[in-house]
């Protein structure tokens, strides 16, 4: 095989900044939502506990305190839950996650080595699951997507490992 | 599983290979141990006679539990070649059983240890990719079984994918490309973790004035030493003592150049680097013989480092890295197994040139131009977060509390802070030229990874809100051997490395591994 070695033309590259992210399923938000009463909600009854025991006004500080705690902390968990965002290329997946620190992550097809698809009770009760990709090197998850329908996540998972087949190395 | 069934042909390593165990087993009982040993060491320093026959005993113990553990990890250690695989089990509490398919093998290594050689046995090892899998031992095997054993693994990974001239070539004899020789390899020594044997030479020094006086505690029931201190110690005063353990230290500092060279001439004397067809080839060791193999197809990454010693005397170390299981992400630039890089020492600029073209074909380090990161706003967020806040905690605190003059150290620190700082920004570097990227990192020294493009993994692209308005950005590139992280990017630089290096990896059709 003669080796070619063409010049390329940088602006004509693919452009990944202008990939447009599909927002993750609307099922994710409400399960996120879930998952934050789930977690405080115990807590908050818990906080009423010191009161009720000394009957001192003063210690309603803590259930007020644990509110202002979870309201911030829930509001921002279901803020990263809405910026998250994946689009499939016909190479490569892209996902976007992160209020603040705003990440992309792009993996090619090619480079996939397999694919995970998991989910949890309460993912199930929405109907949810997880996507896991992992390639060489990491010991761990190079890619997680959460919040994707199962049928959805399915369908992704068949369609990289179908496409990272057929770009394999033929 | 056809594989477990009966009829295969286990074969177990030579008895020999006990000794393989046993040093495996102590290795990693002192790594881990480290801090326990030290302990005892103390204790055992302090404890009376006694006590210490207690200590004996419990050595003893231990090492009796060792040999027997060994020879059970022998026993059970048993391999099988078969349909271009390698099978193996092994364990003794915890069994296992392992297959590996050529195809998967990255490279392979003989080597000869010294209490192996009268028996003309060898240590084959095989070094693997992908998530789960490890390095394989075969410890105890005959030298030419082994040999004959590489040869087979080697022709037998991808065959197919080699042109027809690389398969003449590889009928052709092996030529040498490069050999150092033992004052060659000194210097690597010298060059090699001088930062970190400079650093344990601080410590002790300075940090661990505890363990320095147990250490001289326990000097003392040596008897030259005793000599020696009573000697010094016939001043009878404190000063004496203090001289005492700097000039410990300083015998520290001035021994751990030493056991680094010493180290390097035990591990890499007679390097020789031979190259047939697109197999490359190293051995090199003065007591135990170690010979390597990785085909060119299998380099991740060349990994070029010169710190201030190498610089000194012009010579550059360079690395080829390989992909490896759990090397990658997180873990940053060290390789978690020496297994999984491969030296090529102290190297001359126009020995490197032609090594570089070498091992990566078209390429051309000296047309490379790096771009810079943006500096205001690395130094910027270094200094605003991390350095004044702590600074100014503490300045504040002694200035109202101690005298107002503490004020002067602030200016100070921050004065040195941004030298660092400007000083790494000076080093920190990208570029991308034809099929390969480059990135250059560095404090005091200089590290340069070079990569074909299409071997990338997979490329994050982060920012923070404050990056966004400034059109910043933090680019990660994960190879398959390890990460490399370039921050405070311009955004359109970012995102032209990332397209580009995308399209090299979905465009082209070459196996990555």
């Amino acid at each position: 095989m003669a080796f070619i070695n063409p010049q390329l033309e940088i602006e004509r590259l693919p452009v990944a900044d202008e990939i447009v992210m599909e927002p993750m399923d609307e099922a994710y938000r409400r399960e996120v939502q879930t998952q934050q009463i789930i977690i405080w909600l115990p807590l908050l009854l818990a906080s009423f506990v010191p009161f009720l025991l000394a009957q001192i006004y003063f210690l309603l500080v803590i259930p007020v305190i644990a509110l202002v705690l979870a309201a911030l902390v829930s509001r921002l968990v279901v803020k990263m839950a809405a910026v998250k965002g994946i689009a499939l290329r016909t190479h490569d997946i892209a996902y976007q996650s992160g209020f603040h620190w705003r990440k992309t992550v792009i993996l090619a097809f090619n480079r996939v080595q397999h694919v995970e698809v998991s989910s949890g009770p309460l993912q199930r009760k929405f109907g949810l699951a997880t996507l896991k990709f992992f390639t060489a090197g990491g010991s761990s998850v190079d890619l997680k997507v959460d919040g994707l329908k199962r049928e959805r996540a399915e369908q992704i998972r068949a369609h990289v490992l179908n496409k990272s087949n057929s770009t394999d190395f033929a | 599983m056809t594989n477990t069934a009966a009829g295969l042909n286990w074969q177990r390593t030579s008895p020999i290979a006990v000794v393989f165990f046993l040093m495996r087993t102590v290795r990693t009982i002192g790594v881990n141990g480290l801090p326990a040993i030290a302990v005892v060491l103390a204790l055992y320093a302090k404890s009376d006679d006694s006590n210490q026959h207690l200590f004996i005993l419990g050595l003893l113990v231990l090492t009796i539990m060792s040999v027997i553990g060994s020879a059970l990890a022998w026993l059970r250690f048993r391999f099988c070649i078969i349909d271009e695989r390698v099978l193996l089990r092994s364990g003794v509490l915890h069994r296992e059983e392992l297959s590996v398919e050529f195809d998967r093998i990255q490279n392979i290594s003989i080597r000869e240890p010294i209490y192996m050689r009268p028996f003309d046995l060898a240590l084959l090892s095989i070094d693997t990719a992908g998530s789960s899998k490890k390095e394989i031992v075969l410890a105890g095997i005959r030298k030419n079984v082994a040999i004959s054993l590489r040869e087979t693994i080697l022709s037998k990974t991808r065959v197919k994918d080699e042109s027809d001239e690389a398969r003449e070539n590889n009928q052709a004899d092996p030529s040498v490309l490069l050999s150092r020789s033992g004052k060659e390899i000194a210097i690597y020594g010298l060059t090699v973790n001088f930062i970190m044997w400079f650093l344990i030479a601080i410590g002790a020094l300075f940090g661990a004035h505890d363990m320095t006086e147990n250490i001289i505690v326990w000097l003392t029931k040596n008897s030259w030493i005793k000599d020696l201190i009573s000697m010094a110690q016939s001043d009878s005063n404190a000063i004496s003592n203090g001289l005492i353990i700097i000039g410990l230290g300083l015998v520290m500092l001035l021994l751990l150049p030493l056991i680094s060279v010493i180290g390097a001439l035990f591990r890499h004397y007679g390097y020789r680097l031979s190259v047939e067809g697109e197999t490359y080839r190293k051995t090199s060791g003065l007591l135990s013989r170690h010979d390597e193999s990785i085909k060119r197809h299998k380099i991740q990454a060349l990994v070029l480092k010169q710190n201030f010693i190498a610089r000194w005397f012009n010579r550059t170390n360079m690395h080829l890295r390989m992909a490896s299981a759990g090397s990658g992400a997180q873990q940053g630039q060290l390789p978690s197994r020496p297994g999984s890089t491969f030296l090529v020492p102290a190297l001359f600029p126009e020995e490197l040139a032609a090594l570089i073209s070498e091992f990566l074909p078209t390429c051309e380090l000296d047309k490379v131009e790096f771009s810079s990161i943006n500096l205001r706003r690395f130094a910027s967020i270094f200094l605003g977060f991390f350095v004044l806040p702590p600074t100014l905690l503490v300045t504040s605190i002694f200035a109202i509390l101690v005298s107002w003059k503490f004020i002067i150290i602030l200016p100070l620190a921050i004065a040195i802070a941004w030298s660092v700082l400007y000083r790494i920004w000076q080093k920190t570097g990208y570029a991308t030229v034809g099929q390969y990227g480059f990135v250059r990192q560095g404090f005091i020294g200089t590290r340069i990874t070079i990569f074909p493009l299409f071997k990338a993994q997979r490329v994050d692209f982060r920012q923070t809100p404050g990056q966004r308005r400034r059109s910043l950005a933090h680019l990660t590139i994960h190879l398959a051997s390890h990460s490399l992280k370039i921050p405070y990017m311009p955004a359109t630089d970012a995102n032209a490395f990332r397209d580009l290096l995308l399209y090299r990896v979905e465009s082209s059709n070459q196996p990555w591994y």
